[in-house]
């Protein structure tokens, strides 16, 4: 526990350079725009942001990116009260107390809540975050093939039984991004797979490509398609925040501590992020809170719940990717593509390499968290003023970002042409309800779960058996098996209760 | 409601006849693995089995099992809800964008990225043209500096006389 407090202390030390916390800056505003305006989405942002990372040094970009995915949790949180517009889809709870609380003439006090929520919330998961990853990390040394496949394989069922849609059409996304990971040589017997004499398609399909395009492009389309038709904003004449007092506070501290403590949980599972997260909190709050009658009717409960629990998703997100090197979410990839483009591998032995390093990324997250709540208490109004640009523009400079995105990965044109036909993919996708995750998950996790599953099955003779037979990965199984049957159990429950309705 | 059902196998439909083919190529990888190994084909050929037998799935339970009054509802739903649709824009913006994809080689980042920022602001339904304009203009220098002299990618100049345009505008901002 000391080596880790005098890391961190080092962290901090290393955190106040004056160029990380120029970027910590940038990654806060930038953020913060990114969740207010409806059409961009937290994820597309970290993914428009990566470009600029290229000729940075790792720590300031990892710091830019980190910084935009906290405070990107709460941009979208004052639009939401404010104008019942949810600038990220994490919002959308917020709409219920948020925007009630705002229209019964307490917009400045709901928006107090918001802020102390993400900073309480943020806090909490950052100090778990520390806490845990570096233990982590040194118990995954302890792991082989078997675990790892195991561990990739529970993270690809989450995003497929968590997504909350049809599973058929998780589970078909899913398979579609693992076979488009299989495209090139294959790593174990150097065999061309699906590329069709192309030398690109010879050295497989970036990730990043993937999420550019079906996130990036494939966003802006479905807005092309509908006109670009944001709804007008109305004028608010004062935009004020005003911060609950510590009494009140501390009066409905148990919500504070149950929604950090799921958030932080959820944002650790792999494939659930924020959104589930704010999701989960508020109806958590709404079953067993004090107050849960009174829940949508206005109370700060209802804003804190879903509010701590899509900030505290943040540090809760980051164990995995760098304790084990597994993203669990969108953003989280990003990150990782952002390392892998430095040369550097995430996961148990980056806590031996780059220690320093990463204690900078966990230090920049406390300073990240104070930092957007003083800039969200003060810069509310300008930050507003992004809301008058027309969404055609925005989204052009979008579409360009997205192609230099793509581009400049491999500086190879038939880069572009793959992100653009994923971006038509992420079109249609969205068009017959398809999740878009569970692809981009599969096609990041895809190369690692298919070479630990085939270096288990060399190793081990063929025999499947092992990765119920070894305690960590049997679990691990288990869990999975669990993760897979729950929802399905739910679905024959609802049609159940529907049928016994009917 | 036959429709109805039709609409809604279709995508499956077209997904499992994909990845029937591609089941077929993986069978032709051409590299073998050793004698009771899985081989480089295993891994894609058990991920296409899988999502053939989810489609076929989809296919039976919507053909078979879905009342037809289920559909219809929700097909009313959907009615009510749909926001108003653009295709046409959707279409020339879609295109455009392939068309970036082709044109940027030849004619040079800097063009292209003006002429693609211009046009597409216009299928935007967005009219104010001296924004537009000065839009375009500011976006592509921003885009070029931020790029290429600080972020240093090598984005594309184009051929023959618009390369030559390109190396102008470079030369006028600076950027060897």
């Amino acid at each position: 526990m000391f080596d880790i407090l005098s890391h961190l202390g080092i962290g901090f030390l290393h955190c106040f350079q004056p160029i990380n916390l120029i970027f910590l800056f940038v990654g806060i505003i930038v953020g913060l725009l990114v969740g207010v305006l409806p059409g961009l989405t937290l994820v597309m942002g970290v993914i428009l942001v990566l470009p600029f990372t290229y000729a940075m040094d790792v720590t300031p970009a990892i710091i830019l990116l980190t910084a935009m995915y906290v405070s990107g949790t709460y941009g979208g949180a004052p639009t939401s009260i404010l104008f019942r517009i949810p600038g990220e889809p994490i919002h959308v709870p917020l709409l219920w107390d948020g925007y009630a609380m705002a229209r019964q003439g307490q917009a400045a006090k709901a928006l107090g809540w918001t802020i102390c929520a993400a900073l309480i919330g943020g806090l909490f998961s950052a100090v778990i975050m520390v806490t845990l990853s570096e233990p982590v990390a040194k118990f995954a040394l302890t792991f082989s093939t078997p675990e790892y496949f195991a561990i990739v394989l529970f993270g690809l069922t989450s995003v497929v039984s968590l997504g909350g849609g049809s599973l058929t059409n998780a589970l078909i996304s899913l398979c579609l991004g693992l076979l488009i990971a299989s495209v090139g040589v294959d790593a174990t017997y150097g065999a061309p797979r699906f590329a069709f004499g192309s030398p690109i398609l010879m050295d497989g399909i970036e990730f990043l490509t993937v999420m550019v395009g079906a996130y990036g492009v494939g966003e802006v389309l479905t807005r092309l398609g509908e006109g670009f038709t944001t709804v007008p904003v109305e004028t608010v004449g004062s935009m004020k925040t005003r911060m609950p007092s510590l009494k009140e506070t501390w009066s409905i501290a148990p919500t504070f501590f149950r929604s950090s403590i799921i958030g932080t949980i959820i944002g650790i599972v792999p494939g659930a992020g924020a959104t589930i997260a704010s999701f989960v909190t508020y109806g958590v709050e709404g079953q067993y809170g004090k107050r849960k009658a009174k829940m949508g009717t206005g109370i700060p409960e209802g804003i804190v719940a879903p509010q701590a629990a899509a900030t505290a998703s943040v540090g809760g997100a980051l164990i995995p990717l760098l304790a084990l090197g597994i993203p669990g979410s969108g953003a989280t990839a990003v990150i990782l593509g952002a390392f892998l483009l430095h040369g550097i591998q995430p996961g148990p032995q980056i806590f031996i390499t780059s220690t320093a390093m990463i204690y900078t990324v966990f230090a920049s997250m406390f300073l990240g968290i104070i930092l957007m709540s003083v800039v969200g208490y003060i810069a509310i109004k300008p930050l507003m003023k992004i809301l008058d640009f027309p969404e055609s523009v925005v989204s052009t400079f979008i579409m360009l970002l997205c192609f230099i995105g793509a581009f400049s990965i491999r500086n190879s044109i038939s880069d572009l042409w793959l992100m653009v036909a994923f971006g038509v993919v992420g079109y249609v996708f969205e068009k017959i309800k398809f999740p878009i995750a569970p692809m981009v998950l599969g096609t990041i996790l895809g190369p690692l779960a298919e070479s630990s599953f085939m270096t288990t099955m060399i190793s081990f003779q063929n025999d499947w058996t092992i990765f119920f037979r070894r305690p960590i990965s049997g679990v691990v199984m288990a869990l999975t098996v669990i993760a897979l049957v729950l929802p399905l159990m739910r679905k024959f429950r609802e049609i159940r209760h529907s049928k016994q309705a009917t | 409601m036959a429709m109805e059902k039709i609409k809604r196998i279709i995508p499956y439909a077209v997904i499992l006849l994909v990845s029937a083919y591609f089941y077929v190529l993986a069978g032709r990888f051409g590299v073998v693995a050793r004698a009771g190994n899985p081989g480089p084909d295993f891994w894609p050929k058990l991920l296409l089995g899988l999502t053939m037998a989810v489609c076929l799935y989809e296919i039976v339970k919507t053909a078979l099992l879905h009342r037809g009054k289920a559909l219809e509802d929700d097909a009313g739903v959907e009615k009510a809800e749909a926001p108003k649709r653009y295709p046409g824009p959707l279409i020339i913006g879609t295109l455009m964008t392939f068309a970036y994809a082709y044109f940027v080689n030849i004619l040079g980042f800097i063009l292209c990225t003006f002429l693609y920022l211009a046009l597409f602001m216009v299928v935007g339904r967005y009219r104010k043209v001296w924004v537009i304009a000065a839009n375009s203009v500011i976006g592509t220098v921003l885009f070029v500096v931020i790029f290429m002299k600080v972020v240093y990618v090598s984005l594309p100049l184009g051929q023959g006389p618009f390369q030559q345009f390109s190396l102008l505008v470079l030369k006028m901002l600076g950027i060897k």
